[in-house]
């Protein structure tokens, strides 16, 4: 009887320290995946010009970013029309070359903007930022926290300069800037 | 005139021989007895014999409503569980005796003798013994898979521990007993989201049960702050990609009301373990979600410092 009253209050002391701890999933992943889809769908309300349309659809980023993986992963088996997704990672502005149809800069190369729009100019690239203030300064779109939620700016004289159609219904759903 | 007076004898007969079987079923009970401490005899011969004849003799009305034939029952069913289903979750003589001991309390009650009082006693302790034994069970087969025979048991466990003694502190246990239950349901959930939803909602009630017993319970404030956050991270991470736009903002709606759920607890959390680094990677995770950069940095930093000071 003693035995057994002693398993039980071992059992007991050692259900009561004891919490176990869920697997903490990755937040990175998950803000990473809102704004993979929020590209992925700019690609269905954006026109490009016509020459565009040919060879894969490159999304460059600009810089060392873990969204580099996150949008090759995620991006590896879609296409937009019949082009193929290639995600290119461009160390600095001087190696973005070719064509890039969205350049997508990461919140820490904000700073070099006015490079990336001089280095842009004349070429149908989506300038895709995600600094406040940013879709004033020549971004196209710039992704925003609004209410705890990704949302993003959208500057329409900056898809026109850069001969990009954008549909009524992005227009409709982003938060536009002048 | 003599068809009467036949009748008047038959009667008398009848009356002798009810009286008989009465006198024989008390016999039975004692022989049940007397076999059943009969130390000499193999434990399971004597525990068969005796269960025999205590199961034919509480049939009869005059043992039906006798403790002692209660108590020798539930006694030996007790003996047969201890004897031959100690390893048997789901035994069914042990529910038994847990019923025949306590009819026989609720025979005894009322008696003020002192051999009545004695025997309560020894059946109190009886059910004692066997409430652990139900507890012992619910430690032991508690999982994702057995855990309908863990609540069963509990409540027995608890049934049992109550009417051995009407004042025992079953808090803790409450507390210990529900918080892994929720992990349980917490863990079906998580292996199969879209199958088991259900068990979503079962995992935060038990866990809110818990705090309502014991609100600063740093495993259930913690546990259930992950519950929600982790569920708000799976809504985002199984969106699917081609999700029109005018949805993604909805799916982002029900992930932030998550992860809003998820921070008073989180907090809580850290408020009784102020330091623990589960709770500020928590923490760091919520507010990152929330896109609060500020203080998901504030507690990156807490870790790191954490971290540099091991």
């Amino acid at each position: 009887m003693k035995k057994f009253a002693a398993i039980i209050t071992a059992l007991f002391c050692l259900s009561a320290d004891f919490a176990r701890i869920p697997i903490l999933l990755d937040p990175n992943a998950s803000n990473a995946k809102i704004k993979a889809t929020f590209l992925y769908n700019f690609t269905k309300y954006i026109d490009w010009p016509e020459k565009y349309k040919e060879g894969n659809f490159v999304i460059g980023i600009l810089g060392t970013s873990t969204f580099y993986n996150d949008l090759t992963t995620l991006l590896s088996t879609k296409t937009v029309g019949s082009q193929k997704f290639e995600i290119k990672s461009y160390t600095d502005v001087k190696s973005v070359a070719g064509v890039c149809h969205i350049l997508f800069v990461p919140i820490e190369n904000s700073a070099i903007l006015p490079d990336i729009l001089k280095k842009m100019k004349g070429k149908s690239t989506l300038i895709v930022t995600e600094k406040s203030g940013l879709a004033k300064q020549g971004s196209a779109i710039n992704f925003v926290v609004e209410n705890n939620k990704q949302r993003f700016e959208l500057n329409k004289m900056n898809t026109t300069k850069y001969n990009l159609k954008v549909s009524s219904t992005l227009e409709a759903l982003a938060i536009k800037v002048e | 005139m003599v068809k009467g007076k036949i009748n008047i004898l038959l009667l008398f007969l009848l009356a002798a021989l009810a009286g008989s079987e009465g006198f024989a079923q008390r016999d039975s009970v004692d022989k049940a007895t007397f076999i059943f401490e009969d130390q000499t005899l193999p434990a399971e011969t004597r525990t068969k014999q005796a269960l025999e004849l205590i199961d034919k003799a509480i049939t009869h009305p005059e043992c039906a409503n006798n403790g002692y034939s209660w108590c020798v029952r539930g006694f030996i069913y007790k003996e047969w569980y201890k004897t031959f289903e100690a390893q048997n979750k789901k035994s069914k003589t042990r529910l038994d005796a847990v019923d025949h001991l306590k009819k026989s309390l609720e025979l005894y009650k009322s008696d003020t003798t002192k051999f009545a009082s004695e025997t309560r006693n020894s059946l109190r302790v009886a059910l004692k013994w066997l409430g652990s034994t139900f507890y012992n069970d619910v430690v032991i087969s508690f999982d994702t898979i057995n855990y309908k025979t863990s609540i069963l048991n509990y409540d027995k466990y608890k049934e049992c521990m109550l009417v051995f003694d009407p004042n025992y502190n079953i808090r803790p246990y409450e507390i210990n007993f529900k918080n892994v239950l929720a992990d349980q349901y917490g863990t079906i959930f998580r292996n199969n989201i879209k199958a088991n939803q259900r068990f979503f909602g079962m995992a935060e009630i038990m866990y809110k049960e818990v705090i309502t017993l014991d609100t600063n319970n740093w495993g259930a404030n913690y546990n259930l702050s992950m519950l929600y956050y982790n569920y708000g991270v799976d809504i985002i991470n199984s969106m699917d990609i081609e999700l029109p736009i005018m949805d993604v903002d909805k799916i982002q709606d029900e992930a932030r009301e998550l992860f809003k759920k998820a921070l008073p607890y989180a907090r809580r959390a850290e408020t009784i373990k102020p330091k623990h680094r589960d709770v500020f990677t928590c923490l760091q995770g919520i507010y990152f979600s929330l896109y609060e950069s500020e203080k998901s940095d504030e507690y990156k930093a807490k870790l790191e410092l954490i971290e540099e000071e091991k």
